[in-house]
C-alpha cells in the first residue's frame, strides 16, 4: 500500500510544479511526469491486487499520456515555444499558488465527507486525487495560454482517473480503453485549434481575444 | 558503573566519529558535484578530490587582512567553521539513537546555531568595507529572512506529526506511523529541500560557480579573506551544504542504514550508506542545476514563498487527514 500512497504524493507535488511553471515546454514535461506516476499507481496496484486491467491499464496511460499526448503537444505548440517561452496567469504567481493551497485543502477536506468504500488505497490518496483535479480545472480557468489550458484539462483528468482508481479499482477494462482514447482524440482536437488559433491571431495568449469579428 | 562510563565513552566516540565523517567527506562532495556537473556538460571536469588541493594550498598561504578591519573580521573564519560542526553534533549524522550531546538543542536550537555562521559571515563581509561584501551580505539576509517561515513551519509540521522536535526523536516517526502522513511527508520534505537549496547557495537562487560579482550572493561574501581563512571560509560552506543535505536525506527522506550501537562495523556501513545517499543526493543537485536556470533577485519571493505555501499545506493536510 505504501509505494502507491508515494506515488499518490509525488503526483501531488508534481501537479503543484504544473501550476508555478512558467515555460511551456517544461509545463508539458511536467504533465508527463505526472502521467507516468499515475501509471505508476496503477502497476503497483497491481502488484497488490493482481487485477491484470490494472497493470494493462498503468502500461496505457504511461504510452499515450505519458508518452504521446506531451509529444503532440510539443508539436503543436513548437510555433509558441519558438516566439515565447513565458506565460502568466490571469492572477499574479504567488496568488495562484495560494489558491492552489486552498483548492488542495478543500480537495482534502471534502476526501473525508464521501463515504469511502475501503478499497485498495488509503482515503489520503482519494483527498490527493480530488486536489488535483481541482487544481488542473484551476489552471484550466486561469492560464492565459490556450496550450496551458489543454494541460490543466489533462490534468484535471489525470487527477479524476486517480480518484477512479481510489472508488473502483479495476474498472472494466473496455471502459478504461475508452478513456485514455478519447483523451488522445481530445488533445487531436484541442491542438488544431490551437494551431487554427495561432493561425488566425498570432498568439495562443487567450487574453488577446477580446473582439468578435464576423 | 562502569558500564555506565563505557556508554558515555562510547557515544563520545560516535560523536567524534560523525563530526570527523562531516569534517572529512564534506570537500569531496562539492568535488563530485563538481565533476558530474562538469560530465554533464561534456567537459573533463576538475578531480573529485579538488576541494581538498584547493583547501590545502589555501591552509598553507600567508593571511592577509586590510587594516580597518575589526575583530570581527578574524574571528568570523573560525565561527563560520565550527558552527556546522556543533550542527553535525545534534542532527542524526550516522547513528540512530541520540548521542550524549545531541539533546543540547532542538531542531529551532540547531536552526540558530546555523544561523549563527550566517551572520558572523554577513558581519564580517560588510567589516572589510568592500562593495561586494556588503551587497552579498544584504542578499544572503534577504534569502535567509525568506527561507525562515518555511524553516519554522517544517520544524512544526514534522514536530506536530511525530510529537518531538529532537532530530534523533523525529527520525523513525515519520516512517512508521499510518500511510495518511505521506502526503504532509512529501510536501514537507520537498519544502526543506528548496529552502536547503536556498540557504546553501545553490543554484535556483545563487550560482556557486559565477564568476560575475554583481550576482553572487554566497561567494562575493568571500572577497576579502585569503589564505587559511578563506580555506575555513570555504570549508564551512562546504560543512553547511553537507550538514542541511544530512538533515535532508536521514531526518526526512531516507533513514535507512543509520548506526543502532557504536561498533566498529556498524559505523563503517553507517558511513557507507551515508556516502551512498550523499551520492544520489550530489545527483539530484547536479539535475537541479543543469536544468534550472538562476531565478532573478526579485523573484525569491516567490521561489520561497512557494516552498512556505507546500510546508504550510504538509502542516494542514495532516491534521484534515486525521
Amino acid at each position: 500500500m505504501l509505494p502507491e500512497v508515494i506515488l499518490a504524493a509525488l503526483i501531488l507535488l508534481v501537479t503543484f510544479t504544473f501550476i508555478v511553471t512558467r515555460q511551456l515546454g517544461a509545463a508539458v514535461s511536467t504533465y508527463a511526469v505526472q502521467s507516468w506516476l499515475l501509471g505508476g499507481v496503477s502497476i503497483a496496484l497491481f502488484a497488490d491486487s493482481h487485477l491484470i486491467q490494472l497493470l494493462l491499464f498503468g502500461l496505457l496511460t504511461i504510452a499515450v499520456k505519458g508518452i504521446a499526448v506531451p509529444q503532440i503537444l510539443r508539436r503543436r505548440s513548437s510555433f509558441a515555444l519558438a516566439g515565447r517561452r513565458e506565460t502568466v496567469y490571469f492572477v499574479r504567481f504567488p496568488t495562484a499558488l495560494l489558491i492552489g493551497a486552498g483548492l488542495t485543502l478543500i480537495g482534502f477536506i471534502v476526501a473525508t465527507r464521501i463515504p469511502y468504500p475501503h478499497q485498495l488505497l488509503p482515503e489520503s490518496v482519494l483527498g490527493i486525487a480530488l486536489a488535483v483535479l481541482l487544481l488542473g480545472l484551476f489552471t484550466t480557468t486561469a492560464r492565459r495560454d490556450a496550450i496551458l489550458q489543454v494541460g490543466g484539462l489533462l490534468a484535471a483528468e489525470n487527477g479524476l482517473l486517480l480518484v477512479g482508481l481510489v472508488l473502483a479499482p479495476g474498472l472494466s477494462l473496455l471502459i478504461e480503453f475508452a478513456i485514455v482514447l478519447d483523451v488522445l482524440i481530445a488533445v487531436l482536437v484541442m491542438g488544431f485549434l490551437v494551431a487554427r488559433m495561432h493561425q488566425e491571431v498570432s498568439t495562443t495568449d487567450t487574453s488577446e481575444l477580446t473582439r468578435l469579428r464576423g | 558503573m562502569a558500564l555506565f562510563r563505557s556508554h558515555v565513552l562510547a557515544a563520545a566516540v560516535g560523536q567524534v566519529v560523525a563530526i570527523l565523517t562531516v569534517v572529512g567527506f564534506s570537500p569531496l562532495l562539492k568535488g563530485v558535484i563538481e565533476n558530474l556537473k562538469a560530465k554533464v556538460q561534456s567537459r573533463q571536469g576538475p578531480s573529485v578530490l579538488q576541494p581538498y588541493y584547493d583547501l590545502r594550498k589555501l591552509l598553507g598561504k600567508e593571511r592577509t587582512v586590510t587594516g580597518n578591519v575589526s575583530f570581527l573580521f578574524r574571528v568570523a573564519p573560525y565561527v563560520v567553521f565550527a558552527t556546522p560542526v556543533a550542527f553535525a553534533m545534534l542532527i542524526p549524522v550516522l547513528t540512530a539513537m541520540p548521542l550524549s550531546w545531541a539533546l543540547m538543542a532542538d531542531m529551532v536550537g540547531s536552526g540558530f546555531v546555523i544561523g549563527i555562521g550566517g551572520f558572523f559571515g554577513n558581519l564580517a563581509a560588510m567589516d572589510s568595507g568592500s562593495p561586494y561584501g556588503g551587497l552579498g551580505s544584504s542578499r544572503s539576509r534577504f534569502v535567509s529572512s525568506l527561507a525562515e517561515p518555511t524553516f519554522i513551519v517544517v520544524f512544526f509540521a514534522v514536530g506536530f506529526i511525530s510529537g518531538g522536535t529532537v532530530p534523533f526523536a523525529v527520525n523513525g516517526a515519520l516512517f512508521t506511523s499510518s500511510s495518511h502522513i505521506v502526503p504532509s511527508h512529501a510536501l514537507v520534505a520537498a519544502a526543506f529541500l528548496m529552502v536547503v537549496l536556498a540557504e546553501a547557495g545553490r543554484l535556483p537562487l545563487d550560482n556557486p560557480n559565477s564568476s560575475q560579482e554583481l550576482s553572487m550572493i554566497e561567494s562575493s561574501r568571500l572577497f576579502e579573506f585569503s589564505g587559511p581563512d578563506q580555506a575555513l571560509m570555504e570549508w564551512g560552506g562546504f560543512m553547511k551544504l553537507f550538514v542541511l543535505l544530512i538533515v535532508w536525506l536521514n531526518v526526512l527522506v531516507l533513514p535507512l542504514g543509520l548506526a543502532d550501537a557504536i561498533t566498529v562495523p556498524a559505523l563503517l556501513v553507517a558511513i557507507l550508506t551515508l556516502s551512498a545517499k550523499m551520492l544520489g543526493a550530489a545527483v539530484l543537485l547536479v539535475g537541479i542545476e543543469s536544468t534550472l536556470a538562476k531565478i532573478r533577485i526579485l523573484r525569491v519571493p516567490e521561489y520561497l514563498g512557494g516552498s512556505f505555501v507546500l510546508a504550510f499545506l504538509g502542516l494542514v493536510l495532516y491534521t484534515v487527514g486525521r
